[in-house]
């Protein structure tokens, strides 16, 4: 998977591409996700200096809060509503 | 007919609340293919796998003929769940394939593993023992109230089964 812009189109598009991956390669990417969300979003996105600061200002619970939840939808394929917003 | 993945079962019969980890849980197992008449456990060993048994039907027995004894039947999309799996105790009976079986089998070493990286999965075994004692009960229940399994050796015969140890 190619990096995508960290944005709704972008969310969308990574959406897509997951949700075409069979059991096995959907483990994979849940596996990371669960195990270091900001890795995963790396992974995916092109993040800029201040992405990556407001990530890093989230509190571990609320990271953890994240991760589970979108590794959860995910699991079972179901889409998620993500509003990137920037100052 | 078309049987549940492990994936779907843990999600829709055991409703363990963790899609992701039983996603990840599911992954973990390994598919083995067993002809009719296998040992899958044998009788005094240790059981070092859990088993899924997505296809086919399993029987345990208390010994050899002519005393054997049935104890326990299972059907598609259960799970084989030893005692002495979790209490690393010999098997006090054997388990064997009654047809042609498709199993998920699940080794401790793994398991652990997972459990030690994401210890809310226990929540997964918790559901899976709770469904375990629901079947063990139904079970006890069956083979005490159904006088035609107290001739389990004809049922035995029928089955062309030749189980000894």
């Amino acid at each position: 998977m190619k990096k995508l812009q960290f944005n709704m189109q972008g969310i969308r598009v990574l959406q897509r591409e997951l949700f075409s991956l069979n059991d096995a390669e959907l483990a994979v990417e849940i596996l990371l996700l669960r195990s270091n969300l900001f890795a995963w979003i790396e992974k995916h996105f092109e993040l800029n200096d201040k992405d990556r600061e407001a990530f890093h200002l989230l509190s571990p619970a609320s990271r953890e809060f994240l991760a589970v939840w979108l590794s959860n939808r995910f699991a079972l394929r179901k889409s998620i509503h993500f509003t990137v917003i920037r100052s | 007919m078309k049987t549940m993945t492990l994936n779907h079962y843990l999600n829709q019969v055991l409703c363990t609340d963790e899609p992701a980890l039983n996603l990840l849980f599911s992954r973990l197992f390994q598919e083995v293919t067993y002809t009719k008449n296998t040992m899958i456990y044998q009788k005094g060993k240790m059981p070092f796998f859990l088993c899924y048994l997505q296809k086919g039907a399993a029987m345990a027995l208390s010994q050899s003929a002519p005393k054997r004894q049935v104890l326990r039947i299972w059907e598609p999309e259960q799970f084989i769940c030893p005692v002495g799996f979790f209490s690393h105790a010999p098997m006090s009976h054997s388990v064997f394939t009654l047809e042609d079986c498709t199993l998920y089998m699940l080794h401790f070493k793994p398991l652990y593993q997972f459990l030690s990286k994401f210890p809310i999965a226990y929540k997964i075994l918790n559901a899976i023992m709770k469904e375990e004692i629901r079947l063990l009960k139904r079970n006890i229940k069956s083979l005490s109230q159904n006088s035609g399994f107290q001739n389990h050796e004809a049922l035995l015969e029928a089955l062309s089964i030749t189980y000894n140890e």
